[in-house]
């Protein structure tokens, strides 16, 4: 169901978590309601938790003085868009090899995934759904920008 | 959400291993320990099947791979029963589907696992 009504565009649903990779499927639960919220299909419902899941596990195990995490759902009538910020101050931790499962994963699933910075200087990991029978643009003062 | 892992014993020496339920980030070293118990045990001939996990994340199949280097090093494998067109379209992703030893059910995985060698030490 694509967002209605007569107070303009739908307002992001934002969850802040403790940097604990017990919580990541508090995220997943998230998710699933906001791709039902948007009409996605099981198989597509599936590959946004995997997508969100994979973008925690890069923020907490590949960045380095992780406190929280942030996920933002942002939903309009042409895409689901989900950024991914963590309070990372320090310099990034050791990627190792699952590192590279977890982006070519996330890239696999979703149409688009961004890297980019916040107004605070946090890396944002950007993950765009396009749904269906549109024309795929994400919500308004969403920046695409390159990852 | 969680993870129980049942393992059965086969009467060839093949141990299957059954994650049930979310294998993932904080449940996949439920399944590491397990592998490193078998393989430490000597039994480094392995069939994980994942007919019973209902999601399945990078950390996991980090676990499977490192699972499967290990059982090989000791004269064994590990054969992973994917029937799910899901996970395996993940494997393919990955570029694991050729390193790893996949099978469509139990039975495929415990004839493919009685035709590998005789188990051996680590070294060798």
């Amino acid at each position: 169901m694509a967002p209605t009504g007569d107070a303009g565009p739908e307002q992001p649903i934002v969850l802040r978590l403790p940097a604990d990779e017990s919580l990541i499927h508090i995220a997943r639960l998230t998710a699933s309601g906001v791709a039902a919220r948007a009409g996605l299909t099981i198989d597509r419902l599936e590959d946004l938790k995997l997508a969100v899941s994979e973008a925690l596990i890069d923020r907490l195990e590949t960045r380095a003085g992780v406190r929280w995490v942030q996920v933002a759902f942002s939903l309009s009538d042409a895409a689901l868009v989900v950024e991914v910020v963590g309070d990372e101050s320090e310099g990034g931790g050791d990627p190792g090899d699952e590192s590279s499962y977890a982006l070519a994963l996330m890239e696999s699933v979703v149409d688009e995934v961004h890297g980019d910075h916040d107004e605070e200087g946090r890396s944002v990991t950007r993950l765009i759904i396009r749904l269906p029978g549109t024309g795929g643009q994400p919500p308004a003062g969403v920046d695409a920008g390159a990852r | 959400m969680g993870l129980e892992v049942r393992t059965e014993q086969q009467a060839g020496g093949a141990v299957i291993v059954a994650p049930v339920g979310e294998f993932e980030v904080y449940t996949a070293a439920q399944v590491k320990d397990v592998l490193m118990q078998l393989t430490d045990a000597g039994r480094p001939r392995v069939c994980v099947t994942l007919a019973d996990v209902t999601f399945l994340d990078s950390k996991a199949v980090g676990v499977i791979v490192e699972g499967t280097k290990r059982a090989r090093e000791r004269g064994g494998d590990l054969v992973i029963v994917c029937a799910s067109e899901r996970y395996a379209r993940h494997l393919r992703i990955l570029k694991l589907d050729e390193f790893l030893s996949i099978a469509a059910s139990t039975d495929e995985a415990l004839a493919m696992l009685s035709e590998a060698g005789e188990p051996h030490g680590p070294n060798g």
